[in-house]
């Protein structure tokens, strides 16, 4: 489904000459959990951002069902994004100024017919139902973090790609997020998953190491 | 999209308001100077008409030096060359009125006195008048005799063996009319056995139709010659260039203070944009993470400014009409009352303070889309 063949990413800064991700080759097939495992700065999320043609690699080749990521136009790679994938960040990124059923909408960029009740269903499932109206400033960060993962599954994507999204939980709240990314994966979604440290809680089809730039297992 | 724009506009409310307070200013100044100069300019045109006729028209005959010396012509010319003027396609004005004047030994005093007809005016328009509108058997006495002579409105006073009624008499000018003593012009022909007599025909703003490189005068001079051969016609050139001087300061100044003030607030607009922008960099970075292409992210930043642009061009039209009416009287001490707000302002203010905003807020709105989103996401 997705992979990376010998990518690089290096960021010039100055005469800094910084390596983020170095020779990396990847393979993720469709509905795989992949679990991305390293410590700060190893290169996780640049491998994330890559992976969601966020990024535009130094180096190597990024395909996607056999199509050529790393050569798209901006254009083409935002319609990627919007048609494959959905995104979960540690610090959610909620519009503030929109209520919660607004904000799961939003990750829908081109609106249909019954995507309200779609968002009502995740929200339900996340145990939002009484939030709906809220701002996300009258949310607790657990409850903000499962609105992101509404957000990100309302467009029902090809693979979600997560950046430590238990990051900044608690136990509780962590275990409601899994769960959900569990069950995504469950009905067939891809997931890659950054994380610093390992995650008990879940049990991913494979767990991959970053160390400076380099994966190590 | 809309909806999003203004939710963000009600989140964000504090950095909207002084965007469109900044709009409002700018269009309240404009609406300002635009409605106020209207009023400046009829200002200028009732100062220069005080001033008094700008052409005046004398029998070919008329001895100049006692014309210059005494303020009018000594020689007499029919009053249907009044007609004979004002018909003449080739001309146009703003009033004429036929005068007949005579020097008197008065009560031991030297006095002109003064006949003048009622004003004609082009096209029937009803104008404010120049000169003074009397009626048979009244009489208006300059400063010079009536301070002289002590006399006051309401008294009767003789000349040349008829009774008159003082209408009222004139403060000082300083100039030779202090001298004059003003009456309807058939009252004076009557009394000095000079019916269908006048001695000189005045008129303001009289334009001959000339082209750039002609001299009006010359021009003007040529043409009375087909319609008045044994005329000769004076202008005073004074007066209608210190009109077109006035009209042209009020140019430069708007000229001068316009550019400074658009690009004044536009910096300001693209600096509260661009506040706004770095603001929004999570927001920006997740709408690219999700799919939402470059269009829809300036959009929602332009449209922003619209909005803003529309609010602002309301207000300051408002606030510029307002300001034009309450200060615009003091400013304007004559023509200050007929400051009237100009209405077709509130629709080139509603159309072009949105698209003004909005070029102030094309750079950080080109700014945002261009920022790599994954460094806005990485900034979190």
């Amino acid at each position: 489904m997705m992979e990376l063949l010998q990518v690089a990413k290096v960021y010039q800064k100055n005469s800094h000459r910084i390596a983020a991700l170095e020779n990396i080759t990847l393979h993720i097939s469709r509905g795989e959990f992949v679990l991305v495992c390293g410590p700060s700065g190893s290169g996780k999320s640049t491998l994330l951002l890559t992976l969601g043609a966020m990024i535009q690699p130094s180096a190597g080749a990024v395909r996607f069902n056999g199509r050529e990521i790393h050569r798209a136009t901006e254009k083409e790679r935002t319609l990627f994004r919007r048609q494959h994938l959905g995104f979960v960040f540690q610090m959610f990124n909620l519009l503030p100024y929109m209520t919660v059923l607004e904000n799961v909408l939003m990750g829908q960029v081109l609106r249909q017919p019954g995507d309200e009740a779609t968002a009502r269903q995740w929200l339900e499932r996340l145990h939002l139902q009484d939030r709906l109206q809220h701002k996300p400033s009258e949310l607790s960060v657990g409850e903000c973090q499962r609105v992101a993962m509404a957000r990100a599954l309302i467009k029902k994507p090809q693979m979600l790609l997560a950046d430590e999204p238990t990051g900044n939980l608690d136990a509780a709240n962590a275990g409601q997020i899994l769960t959900a990314l569990s069950e995504y994966h469950r009905q067939g979604g891809t997931v890659v998953m950054v994380t610093h440290g390992s995650i008990g809680a879940i049990r991913a089809d494979r767990t991959v190491y970053l160390e400076q730039g380099k994966l190590v297992a | 999209m809309i909806k999003q724009v203004l939710q963000e506009a009600r989140f964000r409310k504090f950095t909207f308001l002084l965007s469109a307070l900044a709009v409002t200013l700018a269009v309240a100044l404009v609406v300002f100077f635009l409605t106020t100069s209207e009023a400046s300019n009829r200002e200028t045109i009732r100062l220069t008409r005080d001033m008094g006729f700008n052409l005046r028209i004398v029998a070919a005959n008329t001895d100049m030096d006692h014309f210059w010396l005494h303020g009018f012509s000594d020689q007499l010319m029919p009053e249907s060359w009044v007609d004979r003027f004002v018909q003449y396609p080739k001309f146009s004005f703003a009033h004429v009125t036929a005068a007949l004047q005579q020097r008197l030994r008065w009560r031991d005093r030297q006095v002109v006195l003064t006949g003048l007809s009622r004003e004609i005016e082009p096209g029937g328009k009803v104008k404010t008048a120049m000169t003074y509108h009397l009626a048979p058997g009244r009489v208006i006495i300059g400063y010079g005799p009536a301070s002289a002579l002590d006399i006051h409105a309401g008294q009767s006073v003789r000349i040349l063996d008829t009774d008159f009624y003082v209408e009222r008499t004139l403060a000082e000018t300083g100039s030779e009319e202090d001298q004059w003593i003003y009456m309807d012009l058939e009252s004076l022909q009557q009394l000095l056995h000079l019916q269908g007599k006048i001695s000189e025909i005045k008129a303001l703003n009289c334009l001959c139709l000339a082209t750039d490189q002609q001299d009006p005068l010359l021009m003007l001079r040529d043409q009375l010659k087909q319609v008045l051969p044994q005329a000769q016609v004076i202008m005073n050139k004074t007066i209608a260039m210190a009109r077109e001087r006035q009209r042209l300061t009020m140019e430069r100044y708007f000229a001068v203070l316009l550019p400074a003030l658009l690009i004044g607030c536009g910096l300001f607009i693209a600096s509260l944009s661009m506040i706004n922008v770095r603001d929004r960099a999570r927001e920006i970075g997740i709408l690219r993470a999700m799919g939402y292409g470059s269009g829809r992210i300036v959009f929602l930043f332009l449209a922003r400014a619209l909005l803003l642009g529309l609010v602002g061009g309301l207000l300051g039209f408002i606030l510029g009409a307002l300001a034009s009416l309450y200060w615009g009287p003091s400013v304007f001490k004559i023509t200050g009352k007929t400051i009237l707000p100009m209405y077709d302002l509130l629709f080139w203010s509603l159309i072009l303070a949105p698209l003004f905003a909005a070029l102030a807020a094309s750079m950080p709105a080109a700014y945002a889309v261009n920022q790599d989103p994954a460094n806005l996401l990485r900034e979190n």
